[in-house]
């Protein structure tokens, strides 16, 4: 019986292999599994269990050597972009909460509104564009998503450029034309990966604004930090396994440090007018991130 | 000797190509190959064992051989390719050229560290 159990144990940490990799080896991997184990265990060993479920993680990436590094590089570019619009539409959405919460409905309020709904609308686009794989009517949305809501400004450009939501979708824009010399080898994401994505936007963009109505709406407008930070730990803990999604944690970073320069020369460029965190940990979350994924990719390219 | 053209290979891929010298191995014969080939220091998990073994076969240096029912469950046996062997080889010769610098140490090294001390 105890065998029986620890089969149908590791046969439950298998899932974590793509389903096709588990009909054709599941029985093989089993066997192995279960000859290297001490017949009297009834629960599978740490050191089993913890190979077989970062096997599977790294099996549902297929990584092959010689293209592996290439690959994560340009799939985690592609998740960058998809990042930095989610990012900018989860502020943005927190935005039209909190505009549409405010009782007092002055001209002020009506423009903020009309500026908020068309970018919502506008990145909203984007990201389905994106997540569709549709690269050069993304480009064309992104060059909009930028234009359409400045130009609805009262005051355009005065105070945009301080804004991490407006400078998101232009950091994004030379990635999505960079996607152009993507090379072909590069697989594209399956249509079930893409449908996942979506779904974990949608996540994120409806856990901020959800976190946005039940704080106080002007303190945590435009900073859906505790949704950005859970999901960077995970995405830091993963990255052990795959290296792609810190290639997108390092490009949300850059946003927030043009914003933050562009806060500084607006406050008189003085050195007190710069936020020191935002211009120390910026740059640091960057390049360790860029470093890890550059160390991941050629352990990856070694067999 | 030749030159070696590519990276070094990690040590899990070294035992398990060198576990396949031998003949055609299923999975946990492969394991148990790598502990007694590496004097009990690498004991492989399954997981980690097919991980590699995946990879080998994408670069064409293992293949399957054959396949057989044990309890029940298939069972894969597992061979080296022309281009393992190759691979093999000239990754143990870039390693005994490495080794000889330190067990026999050249002439122009002694004699430096003569001069030194």
């Amino acid at each position: 019986v105890s065998s029986e159990q620890l089969e149908n144990r590791y046969r439950l940490l298998l899932r974590a292999y793509p389903s096709a990799y588990r009909r054709e080896r599941g029985d093989e991997l089993i066997e192995a599994v279960l000859a290297s184990e001490d017949t009297a265990r009834h629960w599978p060993s740490p050191r089993q269990a913890t190979a077989l479920i970062t096997g599977g993680l790294r099996a549902r990436r297929n990584p092959t050597r010689g293209r592996a590094g290439t690959a994560a590089w340009w799939q985690g570019i592609e998740l960058a972009t998809i990042a930095l619009i989610t990012y900018a539409g989860a502020i943005i959405a927190g935005q039209v909460y909190a505009s549409l919460s405010i009782l007092i409905v002055d001209g002020y309020a009506v423009s903020w509104l009309a500026q908020s709904l068309a970018a919502a609308s506008l990145l909203a686009a984007l990201l389905v564009t994106l997540i569709g794989g549709y690269r050069r009517t993304a480009a064309g949305v992104a060059l909009t998503a930028v234009v359409v809501p400045t130009l609805l400004n009262p005051h355009p450009l005065i105070d945009d450029w301080t804004h991490v939501e407006w400078w998101a979708p232009i950091v994004a824009l030379p990635l999505i034309l960079a996607g152009a010399r993507r090379p072909a080898t590069v697989p594209q994401f399956s249509r079930r990966s893409r449908l996942g994505l979506l779904g974990l936007c949608a996540l994120v963009i409806a856990a901020t604004v959800i976190s946005v109505s039940y704080t106080s709406i002007f303190d945590d407008l435009g900073r859906p930090f505790f949704v950005v930070l859970a999901l960077a730990l995970v995405t830091v803990v993963y990255g052990f396994i795959d290296p792609r999604p810190l290639i997108a944690i390092a490009a949300l970073a850059l946003p927030g440090l043009i914003a933050t320069v562009a806060t500084g020369l607006n406050n008189g460029a003085s050195i007190g007018s710069f936020d020191p965190l935002g211009m120390g940990v910026r740059p640091a979350i960057v390049i360790v991130a860029l470093t890890w994924v550059a160390i991941m990719t050629r352990r990856e390219a070694q067999l | 000797m030749s030159q070696p053209s590519r990276s070094p290979l990690r040590e899990p891929s070294f035992f398990i190509l060198a576990a396949l010298q031998a003949g055609p191995r299923h999975g946990y014969s492969i394991i148990q190959a790598v502990v007694d080939l590496s004097d009990g220091r690498l004991k492989l998990a399954v997981g980690t064992l097919y991980s590699v073994l995946d990879r080998l076969a994408g670069e064409n240096f293992i293949e399957v051989t054959g396949e057989e029912i044990v309890n029940g469950r298939a069972r894969r046996y597992y061979v080296l390719t022309d281009a393992g062997r190759c691979t093999l080889v000239e990754e143990a010769d870039r390693l005994a050229q490495a080794a000889s610098v330190v067990v026999r140490p050249a002439r122009s090294t002694s004699s430096i560290v003569g001069y030194a001390t």
